[in-house]
Parts: structure tokens; sequence; C-alpha cells
């Protein structure tokens, strides 16, 4: 770090970096900059920073899809509205998998949570550089003032020399593509921040940030903001320190030269002068230049001169820039999107599609095929809302063959369903479920069979989906010593209350009934 | 009268037995397990319903039915009804008969269907059956529903199609609009024709069916444009592939060539695999099976002697070309670092430095007598066009010329060809971008080549659209 006091112009990444990596060192500042820091509650993360979440779960599925089940299925179809509102339907749709995601995939959640390291380093490296900037700029003007005489022209060239080449090739960049600011990448400096981050994917998350800015101007625009606000820190720290030295010091100003005639400053100090002079502060008179008199008016007006050279030539640019950068670089943030015609993104959408889609549905069954999961008995009139609503559901899993299911008789307002036990039965049920959320459901069990780590699983989403889960532990009295406690005992510990884990159909069906109000119907939910 | 809350347009589709109506369902709603297809008697049993639907939004809900097999019968039996105010008030009583459970029972399904509050009928019609009477009366069966009915003929590609009798006699009816589909090999844009004939027919409903194909064309277009960034990318990993061999070791030599074969091939299955799966299919699919063009090109091979042969003859040179794999020039530093787009100051710095690094790597490496293999631009040419064909494909263009278009030697193409090998040649000079060798980093710049050669190939399929 100490190399950026003596090459103030060098963390600025331009011209005379003559080091490969200063670019790449300055890696995860950009790439934690460029997400726009808003405040963050849990569950609600700002644009930038689910998008460059989404971009990174794409690289990560480069290989094959996460499990992302869950949260497909607690998407929801947009609900429609004037055409041109829904141009971005399809982001949203990426994005609510994203953050489905992040609360259930632990993949996801680590890499959230490095991405939040990543931010918060790029902070504190942020806030280490504004320091240095600082520490900087006092260091200048000090050392341009360190002993009585000041030889105006270095000091000049001193304080403002480096800044303006580099605020030349910052325009010349603006000119030409401001593009391409590419991250270069080479091998120690991947070792280093490994040791330094320790983060298993942040290569990942530096190969998703290039892709999410790829097509757009924000690199620069960052870059930029960057620049110009390290910059401004420094120069007000070195018109801080001036006018803090001029106050109390005094000083003789004078120029030397060997081979440059008096006239060349003369020329020198009334150029300029010429900016200060528009706002009333009039450079020391050539006579003063010439004979370099030491009286109180000149050395005042040579302090002038400085100070106002600095503030007008350095400070007041700066701080514009930065202004300007910042207005660009918040609204290229706001354009931000994700570029969806990607085969990635074109293949997730499909299968975003194919979740979100009603189900086919068979309507109207031939005679022998009367008991299947997905029949319904009836045309339903209207033929267009398939979401029948029950005030509860029963569901068997994985019973025995000696068990009669569904129930013989049920109350009204309450649908059997067939005993489950194929995968695809497992899905159409949750999708079901996820659909019309019940708000109370039983799952019939058979004591006598073994729980294991998929049963459970299966419970949880389930109860997910539904306002209260209840459980029909059907034969405990035949099953195996301790199964039937095994199994009240591993559902109290998922957050069943014993009241409704039941041994008998009526206690079931009476807590179906108990429901208080009806659940509404999803028809009227999106009444318009 | 039409419930204000409706979301989606329902539509019956209706035919006789095996007409394809499971097929053009399939079809449509992009579903390839919907429903099951048998050649023998009794396909569709039921009647289904499955959706088209745009980012989980169903716009269209269409109800498959089976088929009517017993039509003369049927209309003669609806005599008995005839007295009634309305034709439509027949049908509600003949589901109220007796053969309705009975005789009748399948071909109730679908009249009960349409008594519904249905928005329009697909008439599914096989071109290739002569028009018998029964069809006829399934018609006017349909006529009698009282519901807008849009004949669909399919298997319009077919040798035996009877496309020119099928129209006198839907002309006889009134049925004037009408659709030409083939539903096991759509062209590229009838379905597109299907919606705009809805809309026609189904006035009231135009805004919503254009927001359909609008929303269609816009996933047509993202298809497209993802297909093409994947042939992107599959030439510059295959381009920027570099690997080692010591110069004097045939067997070395020989096991890097291998190497490099291996692992272009594999990439460009990978491409190929995910081109099918933009496109929703499946290399398992009975249907590409049965596609000649698409199963051909799938199974060349990239390196084979007869596809040498023809790229040296297109490329000019003399001797067929051995392995396509040459000895990779390792560029000058001047022809990589200031290429256009490159910002001045410190990635000017940056990137002479690491050029010099390569320029240090080449040098070293040439004492130590190893050399850089990588691949020729006649098997660049050869991927480009193996899968550009494919995509065509894919896109419906089944008809495309047989000469693949790269190789075709007219005047436009040669330029795009030589503009496309001169987008590549930035990618030869940076081994880190491709995805075959160790050390892959992605950057903007190669992010901007992949886009660049998406854009010139595209150009290049739109010119040579036959259509």
């Amino acid at each position: 770090m100490a190399k950026y006091q003596g090459h103030p112009g060098v963390h600025k990444g331009t011209r005379r970096s003559d080091h490969p990596g200063i670019i790449s060192r300055l890696e995860p500042i950009f790439a934690s900059v460029l997400v726009q820091n808003t405040t963050m509650a849990d569950s609600e993360r700002s644009l930038p920073f689910q998008l460059w979440l989404a971009e990174a779960i794409s690289h990560l599925e480069r290989d094959g899809w996460l499990d992302d089940s869950v949260a497909l299925r607690g998407l929801t179809a947009s609900s429609g509205g004037p055409f041109t509102t829904r141009r971005d339907e399809r982001q949203v749709l990426v994005l609510g998998r994203t953050n489905g995601l992040n609360k259930v995939n632990p993949i996801v959640r680590e890499l959230a949570n490095e991405l939040e390291a990543f931010r918060a380093t790029g902070k504190l490296l942020a806030i280490a550089l504004a320091v240095f900037a600082i520490l900087g700029g006092a260091a200048t003007a000090a050392a341009v003032l360190s002993n009585g005489t000041v030889n105006v022209v270095l000091a000049w060239s001193a304080l403002l020399g480096v800044h303006l080449m580099t605020l030349v090739a910052w325009c010349l960049g603006l000119a030409f593509a401001g593009q391409h600011l590419g991250f270069t990448r080479s091998g120690w400096w991947s070792f280093v921040t490994q040791k330094l981050l320790g983060s298993k994917h942040r290569l990942l998350l530096v190969q998703a940030m290039t892709t999410l800015v790829a097509r757009t101007r924000l690199v620069f625009w960052t870059y930029s903001l960057a620049s110009h606000a390290l910059w401004s820190l420094f120069l007000f720290s070195a018109v801080v320190t001036l006018t803090y030295l001029f106050a109390l010091h005094e000083y003789r100003f004078t120029w030397e030269t060997t081979i440059l005639p008096p006239t060349f400053f003369v020329q020198f100090v009334d150029t300029l002068g010429w900016l200060p002079s528009q706002f009333g502060i009039p450079p020391p008179t050539p006579d003063a230049v010439t004979r370099l008199t030491n009286d109180e008016a000149t050395r005042q007006a040579w302090a002038a001169w400085i100070l106002s050279g600095v503030v007008a030539y350095g400070l007041l640019p700066r701080v514009l820039l930065t202004a300007l950068s910042h207005m660009k670089r918040a609204r290229h943030t706001r354009s931000l999107a994700l570029d969806l015609e990607q085969p990635h993104y074109v293949r997730l959408l499909q299968r975003i599609d194919a979740q979100l889609k009603p189900d086919t549905q068979i309507v109207d069954p031939a005679p022998d095929h009367a008991q299947d999961l997905s029949v319904m008995q009836t045309l339903p009139s209207g033929l267009r809302d398939h979401r029948t609503s029950v005030s509860g559901l029963i569901v068997g899993f994985e019973l025995h063959d000696d068990v009669a299911w569904p129930p013989a008789e049920l109350p009204t307002g309450v649908l059997a369903e067939a005993n489950l036990s194929s995968l695809a039965e497992r899905e159409a049920l949750l999708r079901r479920v996820a659909r019309t959320q019940p708000e109370r459901l039983v799952v019939a069990c058979d004591a006598r069979s073994g729980l294991d780590r998929g049963t459970l699983h299966y419970l949880d989403e389930v109860a997910r989906h539904s306002g209260a889960l209840g459980i029909l532990l059907l034969n405990q009295a035949t099953a195996r010593a301790g199964r039937a406690d095994n199994w009240k005992e591993e559902l109290i510990d998922r957050g069943i209350p014993a009241a409704a884990i039941f041994a008998e159909l009526a206690g079931a069906l009476e807590w179906l009934e108990a429901v208080a109000t009806p659940a509404p119907s999803p028809a009227s939910q999106h009444e318009k | 009268m039409k419930n204000e809350t409706k979301e989606a347009i329902t539509i019956a589709v209706v035919g006789h037995t095996n007409a394809g109506k499971t097929s053009l369902l399939r079809t449509l709603s992009r579903d390839k397990s919907f429903g099951h297809v048998s050649g023998r008697h009794g396909g569709t049993r039921h009647v289904e319903a499955t959706s088209v639907s745009i980012n989980g939004r169903p716009y269209l809900r269409l109800f498959d039915t089976p088929g009517f097999e017993d039509s003369i019968a049927l209309q003669a039996y609806l005599q008995q009804f005839n007295g009634l105010e309305s034709r439509r008030a027949a049908l509600g009583a003949f589901l109220k008969s007796p053969e309705a459970e009975g005789r009748f029972e399948q071909e109730a399904k679908i009249l009960r269907l349409l008594l519904e509050d249905i928005d329009a009928v697909f008439y599914v019609i096989d071109t290739t059956e002569t028009p018998h009477a029964k069809f006829r009366c399934e018609l006017d069966v349909l006529a009698a529903s009282s519901r807008p009915v849009m004949p669909i003929l399919n298997f319009v590609r077919h040798a035996e199609s009877r496309i020119a009798e099928w129209r006198t006699v839907l002309a006889d009816r009134g049925l004037h609009v009408q659709v030409a589909f083939d539903a096991v090999a759509p062209a590229a844009g009838s379905e597109r024709v299907l919606y705009e004939q809805l809309s026609a027919l189904l006035g009231s409903q135009r805004a919503e069916l254009g927001e359909l194909m609008a929303a269609l064309a816009r996933e047509a277009e993202a298809r497209r444009h993802a297909g093409l960034r994947s042939i992107g990318e599959l030439l510059v990993d295959a381009t920027a592939y570099r690997t080692l061999a010591t110069r004097g070791s045939p067997e070395e030599l020989e096991q890097a060539v291998g190497r490099l074969q291996t692992k272009v091939r594999a990439r460009e299955r990978e491409c190929a695999d995910t081109l099918l799966a933009i496109y929703r299919f499946d290399r398992d699919d009975l249907e590409l099976s049965e596609s000649p063009v698409l199963s051909g090109r799938l199974e060349d091979d990239l390196f084979n002697p007869e596809a040498l042969k023809q790229v040296a003859q297109r490329l000019g040179k003399g001797a067929a070309i051995g392995a396509l794999v040459g000895l990779a020039a390792d560029l000058a530093v001047a022809g990589v670092s200031l290429g256009a787009g490159v910002v001045v100051g410190g990635a000017v710095g940056g990137m002479v430095v690491s050029s010099w690094q390569k320029a240090l790597r080449w040098s070293r490496e040439k004492l130590n007598g190893r050399v850089d293999l990588s691949i020729e631009d006649g098997a660049l040419v050869l991927l480009l066009s193996r899968q550009m064909q494919l995509l065509f494909a894919l896109q419906g263009r089944a008809h495309a010329a047989t000469t693949p278009l790269i190789l075709d030697p007219s005047k436009g193409n040669s330029k795009a060809l030589s503009t496309h090998l001169r987008l590549l040649r930035t990618a030869r000079a940076h081994a880190e971008w491709s995805r075959l060798g160790d050390g892959f980093a992605d950057d903007a710049q190669r992010i901007e080549l992949i886009e660049a050669i998406a854009e010139s190939i595209k150009s290049v399929a739109d010119r040579s659209v036959c259509e």
C-alpha cells in the first residue's frame, strides 16, 4: 500500500501503471462498488445485488441445474396488466427464483454471503483509499511548502501536474470506447486475494459481474467516480493544508531558471491566473513577477494565486466530474438488467414456464379411468378456473395395501386424494397444494412404515404451502415397538404440534372441519 | 355471454380419429408428453386440457378430444331431434338421450365440450384422406354447435396430400378462414399464421391474440439469439485453445493432435446439445431420429476425410489438409494490444505487459523445442457450417439447401466467411478465452467478440433464407 503515496496517479489506474497487477488489484473495489449500497432488510436486497446473484447462479449452473423445485413452486405467474408493463416479467420470474433459492439452498446462501463479504471488503478498501488520498493531499501540500522559499512553478506542477495529466487521459478514455476497461487477471493476484478473502467462489463472482456489465458503460463510470472522488479528496485536503500553512507561516515566493527567459514566467503566471481572475482573484502583477518583490501584498497575491489555481483547475473540475460520474453511474445502474437471450436463461425460462403453466388435466375421463389423481369428475362449468376451493384436504401417503383409501365417508367440503407413492403423484400434489393453498391439510401415514429423510422432506414441502399440517398416523397399535413413538417424536421435532397428530380418522376430520372461515376461492382472489 | 374475468381463450380441437389433433396440441403447447398418440384404433380417449402459455400465463386453453369415429350414424341419429328451436338445442337434447352413453359415448364427449363456453373450434383434417361423406357429416355437426370453426389442414407436406379437394369441400361450406399446417414438421412461421387466422375468426379476441403472437415472436427471437451466441462461444473456445507438444517427437505430436480433436469434438457436441435444448429437443427424441437433416448433423464426425476435402477445395488449398490442426502463429504484441476498443491508460500498459509475458513464454518454449498446436481455419469453417445447419433445421427451415451454406462459393458467402475468420483471429491470441484449456478467464472483450460473431452469422443467415 505504501506505493500509493509515492505515485498518486497510479491508484487511478491510468497511464503510469508499471505493473499489470495494478488494475486487477482494483477488481474487488470495482466489483463491489459497482453494486449500489442501499439499505438491506433480510429478505429485500437491492436490485443490482439480485442481478449479480442471479448471474452468479447462472455461471454456477453451467454444469447442471441446482435443486430448485421449492423455489420454482414459490413463483407465481404475473397476473397480467397492460402489455407494455409486462416486458420485464421474464426478469421478475428469474429474480423470483433467485430469491427463492437464496432462502432455501445452502450453496446459494453461501454465494450471497460471499457477495456481501466482497462488498464489505470493497467498501473497506474504498475507505482506505480515501484516507490515503487525504493523507496524500496533505503530504503533498506540506512537501511543497516544506521550506520557507516556494518555487512557484514546481509547486504548481507538484500539486496539479499529475492531476491534469490523468484528467486528460480520462477525457481520452471517455472519447474512445470506455467500455473495454477489462478486468485482467494475473496469477499472483488471484493467489493473494484467495488468501485475503478466502472465498471459494471469488472467481465465479468476478466472472458473474463481468458478464452482467459487459455490454454497458457501467465499469467506466464506476472507475470514473472512484478516480474523481479520490482526486477530489486529495485536492481538497491539499487546499486545506495549504490554507493552514499559509495562515501560520511566512513564505517567500520565487522562481528560478537556467535556460528559460523571464517572460516565460510572466506568461505562466498570467495564463494560469486567468480563471481565478474571473472570480475576482487577480494574479500577481507582471512587475511583481519579474522583480520578485517580497512585500506583503505580493506574498498574499502569490498565495492567492496558488490556492485559487488549485481550486479552479483542480478541485472544481474534479468535484463537478464526480457529480457527473455519480449521475451517470446511477443511471446506468438503474438500467442494468439481465441479458435473457443467453442459452442458459432461455432454457431456464422454459423450465419456469413448464412449472407455472396450468397442469394438463383430464376433463371428462373415459369410463375406465375414474380414479386418477388429476381427474375431475365433471366438466366444470365456465371451464377456465380449475382450482376448486376446498376447506380441507386429506391425502394418503405410502399407505399399506390393507388400508381402505380413500375413506368411505367424508364430510362435505373435505376432499380426499388418492394414496401417493410415485414421484409423479407427489409432484402433482405439491403443485396442487401450491395453487390452492389450503388452510388445513392432513396427510395420512402408516405407522408401520419406517420414517425416512425423504418422507420428512416431503412433509416439509407440503407444510410450506398449507396453513397448518396435520398427520393422521394410522395403525399405531399394530406397528412394531417404538415406531409409532419414533414418528411422533420426529414430527414434533419438525414443528407439528402434538395436537395435530391423530390416531383415528374421525379426529383428523374434526380438525379439518374446524377451520374457522372457509378458504377463499382463488378465483375471487384474482378479481381485479 | 362472455364472463368478464375470463383469462384465456378456450379452443376445442376436434377431428376424425388419428387426424393429428394430439400432435398439433403438442406442437402448440410445446409439451412433448401431452396425451398419447398411437397409430392403432383409439388414441385419445379423454377430453384433455392443456394450454399455450407465455412465462407461465395461459393465453390459450386447448382441449384435446377423442376423435369422431361414427359420424354418419351420428348424423342419422340426430335426425330425431330436428323439430327443436335451434340445431344447438338439438345437440343438447341428444346429450340427454340414451345412446349418448352408449354407442356414441365418444362423440358425446366432444359435443358436450362444444356446448360449453368455448371460443372456437379447430377441426383437424388429415389431408391424405379423401373427403368422404363422413367428414362432411362431421362438419355439419360442428356447424350445429354454433361455434366458430377453423379447419386445420394437416399433413400438407405429405406426398399424398389432397389439399385441393379439401379446399373445395371447405369452400362449399363457407369455411374460408383456414390454415395449412404440418404438425410433425411445421414450417417456420406456420404457428404465427395459425394465430393470425384465428384472430381473423375471433374478432373480439384480436388484442389477446396479438399479444400472444408478439410474445411468441419475442421468444423465437430470443431462441435464435441464444443459439447464435452458443455457436459464437463454441467458435471462440475452439479457436483460442492451445496445446503443447515437443517438436521432433512424432508420438507426442500425434497425441497432442488427438487431444485437441477430442476436446473440440466434445465441445461441438455440447454446443449441439445446447441448441437442441433451446429448441426443446432431446437427443433421444423420436422426431429427431426421424428427421434426416437433424440426425445427420449430430452423428457426422467433424474431422472426417470427406469434410476435409470439401473444405480444402473451398479454401483453395490444393492437397487435402491432414488433421486440420496447425501450428499456432503466436501473434506479435502489436496485433493484440492496439486493436480497436482498447482504452488508453493503464489498460494499454496492462496489455502490453501481459503480451510481453506471452512473448517471453513463446520464446522460452521455442528454446525448449516445444510448439503450440491449435485448430486451423478449415476446421473452424466446418464447425460453423455444421452448427448453422443444425440451427436452421431446428428453426423449421428443413428445406434448406443441400450444400452447406458456408461452403457455397457465391460471392456474398465468401465475404462473410472471411469476416468470420477475421473476427476469430483476435481469439487466437487469447488462450485464456478458451474453456477447453486451463486458466479460463472471461472478460468484456471476449463477450463482445462472441456477440460480434453472433451478429455476423445472423447476417449470413438472413441473407441466405430461401423462403
